[in-house]
């Protein structure tokens, strides 16, 4: 693999919500081309983390440095176009849009054409209209939705609302994706198809930090493991290890996974 | 929505437009002219206010406040300083541009309740300035002596010819508008209002955005406000207060939120109505705040996008003739 | 000069406990309900509007106008709830934010047919002298509005600490799901804050009508510097909505006087949306809850 390259460093962390502190002193280092789990019990501190890197929220302290360059405090769009995106704990699609156009949102930072580009201009005229439509009906093809392109959203049972908010994502062709409990809520074959998906990403040299509540898909496609417990890192290494150390045992001990 | 996939809106458009500009032909009644050149007004309003709230999903209740504004300041520069119509209808969109950016920024950071009355409470604001500053607009009594529009020198002093300038307008609108909400900027609009954050994940500039349409519907609004006051000659307050911004309102609602056909719907039913319901004119406040209800009880995503629905589930429907043409012309790329 | 001053602090105060007492009915919904009730102004309209037409027309004793009143407003509160909120309860803030416009309008329009357009009036509870301190005059009016907005405020105290209703109300607003577990019923509390604010909107009109009149419109600007005096003191805070309507009463006739009376209504625009720019959970408040 090669020397390991830092891609994401985050740095002294610290996040309150008023009185509530969420994230203390967090420090965590993504290596490039990993794929990387940030688990703990409900409540650690992990979907907060996953929206300051992803921008949504400013830390109170810290700071997020992305390639080499200071992204602390920015916002999601900016971070975005650095080629970071990240899914939600439930899929955030666009229920006024179809299945396909919920795609090519994903190509959204490829093209550059404003506002007034727009609207002077006319849908079959702009060559980036035909790139993305062909782009988004291949992915749609490849994740086995093509069928469904045109109907609305809302029609999608939950398994495939999951698979098309990653397929979403991954448009961006983003160099780091967080994944927010990616597998929650799917059955065993639905969860299946996700990792597949996931591997196969990681396979391309896709950057991914995954919170994950399934230690078994944890184990399976982790390379490492970061355990948070109460807005503090606890633990850091391989995922068989995880298992066996007691700080985490007694953090999870206290809540039923 | 689902209808508006591929260039079948610019086909429904020409239908219109050719019905439109062909029916002066057939019944050039005075008042009916005139009565189609304000629905043409108010459909401009609303298409404007259509992509802010239908599509950005931002609410305007102070809209009414852009078209007083265009009205205003077309007829002060023409009627007080003698200045041409067409340089003064320039300015009036650039002076409610600029106002409308200095408004947006601040106010669209505000979300739900706050943004509505925000824009409220703006829409007051310019209700009460035209009223006072009557040097120049006339105060509460309006202001009379606005000339008329002219294309080399022929004059738009009849209802029939502005009929043509305000449709051939609006189509123009129309067509700019379908460009926009068929292009990446009318999903990440559509985007912003179902998921905003997500939007912003995916790289959208949801702020900018939002305040680039919001200028853009005042321009239409101003724009719609030039051409009122050039059509009637005479404006008073009274005809941009909070109740036309409830109108406006209430046409999106009814045609439909992001749908563009829905504001032609909103917009000519609501025009018409007054004029049907002539009679009982002390009812339309009435009926106006009971549609708004019973549009949000029954169909809340308005007339035009809940008929569309209906008509692309019909394809799921067996033995509908209906819904085999139209996923036969409609959605060419299911075959493969 | 300070007489004018003076004068104006005095009118300031006046109308300013009528903004803080519509703002009071836009927080009790609120807090029930993070609702925002755009129909709290023609609640205040229909006080005076009714009040007027049974003192006037049916010639009925004024405390008896004052209960009847009060009374049909607050079930008529009670019923827009019913028919207009509780089926979507559960929808979109636009949705809702629509529907209470559209019932404001309704019975505006409503109001219109019944009384028309013209002016009512309802005379001064007692006599209309003015009383002179200072070379400023007081409308004895203004003592009856500011004295009853002290009852009614010291009455709302004493309901919502020490009566079980009550209690329920405020433990709603603190944590809904909470306060269901421990079998409060939520739609009863829904319910009972919209009579409330109908009563508040409704007394609040009828102390006012003697100096303002009332006329089928009135309740929007009124309805509007309510929901200003209360997000200037602080959504969901009702003492906050108190002090937010004496500022913002003050700041008005200040304006009226010093700077120019026509403006008056734009001054309250003003700080309505100052207040949304700069510090939107206003002076004492926690702000508006988005529904995430």
């Amino acid at each position: 693999m090669g020397e390991k390259k830092i891609i994401l460093h985050a740095e002294n962390i610290r996040m309150e919500f008023g009185g509530l502190l969420a994230l203390k002193d967090v420090n965590i280092d993504i290596y490039d081309g990993e794929l990387i789990s940030l688990i703990g019990p409900n409540g650690a501190g992990k979907t907060t983390f996953l929206n300051i890197v992803s921008g949504i929220y400013k830390p109170v302290r810290g700071r997020i440095i992305f390639e080499g360059e200071e992204i602390t405090g920015n916002p999601p769009d900016e971070i975005a176009y650095r080629r970071i995106t990240r899914t939600f704990q439930t899929p955030q699609l666009f229920t006024n849009m179809t299945v396909i156009e919920n795609i090519m949102v994903g190509y959204h930072t490829k093209i550059k054409r404003g506002m007034l580009g727009c609207i002077f201009t006319f849908p079959w005229t702009r060559s980036e209209e035909k790139w993305i439509r062909e782009r988004s009906a291949e992915f749609l093809e490849f994740i086995g939705l093509a069928d469904k392109a045109h109907r609305s959203v809302t029609a999608l049972p939950y398994g495939d609302r999951k698979k098309l908010e990653l397929a979403r994502a991954l448009a961006l062709e983003p160099k780091l994706l967080l994944l927010d409990e990616p597998t929650a809520g799917l059955n065993m074959d639905e969860k299946e198809s996700i990792i597949k998906l996931i591997s196969l990403m990681r396979d391309k040299g896709l950057t991914i930090l995954i919170i994950e509540h399934d230690m078994n898909v944890v184990m399976k496609i982790s390379e490492r493991v970061i355990v948070l417990n109460y807005g503090e890192k606890i633990f850091e290494g391989k995922p068989e290890d995880a298992g066996k150390d007691p700080m985490v045992i007694s953090a999870y001990l206290g809540e039923e996974s | 929505m689902i209808m508006q996939y591929g260039r079948i809106n610019y086909y429904i458009l020409i239908i219109i437009a050719a019905t439109v500009l062909a029916f002066p032909l057939f019944n050039s009644n005075e008042y009916i002219i005139s009565v189609m050149n304000f629905m043409g007004i108010n459909i401009m309003i609303v298409l404007g206010l259509n992509l802010l709230m239908g599509y950005a999903g931002q609410i305007s209740l102070g809209h009414a406040g852009f078209f007083g504004m265009g009205a205003y300041i077309s007829g002060i520069l023409t009627a007080k300083y003698s200045i041409n119509p067409w340089i003064a209808l320039i300015i009036a969109v650039l002076l409610t541009s600029i106002l409308a950016l200095t408004v947006a920024h601040p106010t669209l950071r505000l979300k739900g309740y706050y943004l509505a009355m925000a824009t409220l409470g703006f829409g007051m604001i310019l209700s009460i300035i035209f009223v006072q500053l009557d040097e120049l607009t006339g105060g509460a009594s309006g202001l009379v002596g606005i000339p008329y529009l002219s294309i080399f020198g022929f004059n738009l002093s009849t209802s029939l010819r502005m009929y043509y300038l305000i449709w051939v307008t609006l189509f123009v609108l129309t067509v700019l508008s379908i460009n926009l909400v068929e292009s990446k900027i009318g999903r990440a609009l559509r985007a912003i209002h179902t998921g905003e954050v997500a939007a912003m994940v995916l790289g959208v500039e949801t702020h900018k955005l939002k305040i680039k349409v919001f200028i853009l519907s005042a321009i239409f609004a101003s724009l719609a406000g030039s051409y009122y006051a050039h059509f009637v000659n005479f404006i008073s307050p009274s005809s941009f207060d909070f109740h036309y911004s409830i109108l406006f309102i209430t046409m999106v609602i009814l045609g439909g939120m992001g749908s563009i056909w829905g504001s032609y719907f909103g917009g000519s039913l609501l025009s018409i109505l007054p004029e049907v319901l002539h009679s009982i004119e002390d009812y339309n406040i009435i009926i106006y705040g009971f549609l708004l209800i019973i549009i949000m009880f029954f169909l809340p995503k308005g007339v035009i996008p809940t008929l569309s629905e209906y008509i692309s589930n019909m394809p799921e429907r067996k033995g509908s003739i209906i819904g085999k043409l139209i996923s036969t012309y409609m959605y060419p790329q299911k075959g493969k | 000069m300070f007489e004018i001053i003076l004068q104006a602090i005095l009118s300031g105060i006046t109308v300013g406990s009528i903004y803080g007492l519509i703002g009071l009915g836009f927080n009790i919904i609120y807090n029930a309900s993070y609702i925002i009730n755009f129909a709290q102004g023609e609640f205040v309209m229909l006080g005076g509007m009714i009040a007027a037409t049974t003192f006037n027309v049916f010639k009925i004793n004024p405390i008896y106008t004052l209960i009847i009143s009060t009374t049909i407003v607050t079930l008529i509160g009670a019923l827009i709830e019913r028919m207009a909120i509780q089926p979507v309860r559960h929808a979109d803030v636009s949705v809702l934010v629509i529907i209470t416009i559209g019932a404001s309008i309704f019975i505006r329009g409503i109001s219109m047919l019944i009384w028309g357009k013209d002016p009512y009036i309802l005379p001064p509870f007692t006599s209309s002298e003015p009383i002179i301190i200072k070379n400023a005059a007081i409308n004895p009016q203004s003592l009856w509005i500011i004295g009853t907005t002290i009852v009614v405020v010291i009455f709302l105290q004493f309901f919502f600490k020490k009566t079980i209703t009550g209690k329920a109300m405020r433990a709603v607003a603190d944590n809904k799901k909470a306060a269901s577990l421990m079998g409060i019923k939520i739609e009863r509390i829904l319910l009972i804050s919209f009579g409330f604010s109908g009563a508040l909107g409704s007394i609040a009109g009828i102390i006012i009508t003697p100096i303002t009149l009332t006329t089928y419109d009135i309740g929007i600007i009124f309805g509007l510097k309510g929901f200003s005096a209360a997000i200037l003191g602080g959504i969901g805070n009702s003492f906050g909505a108190l002090i937010g309507g004496l500022l913002l009463g003050i700041l008005e006739c200040l304006a009226a006087a010093l700077v120019s009376s026509g403006y008056k209504d734009a001054v309250a625009f003003l700080i309505l949306l100052l207040v949304l720019f700069i510090k939107p959970s206003g002076i004492l408040g926690k702000g508006l809850i988005e529904k995430v």
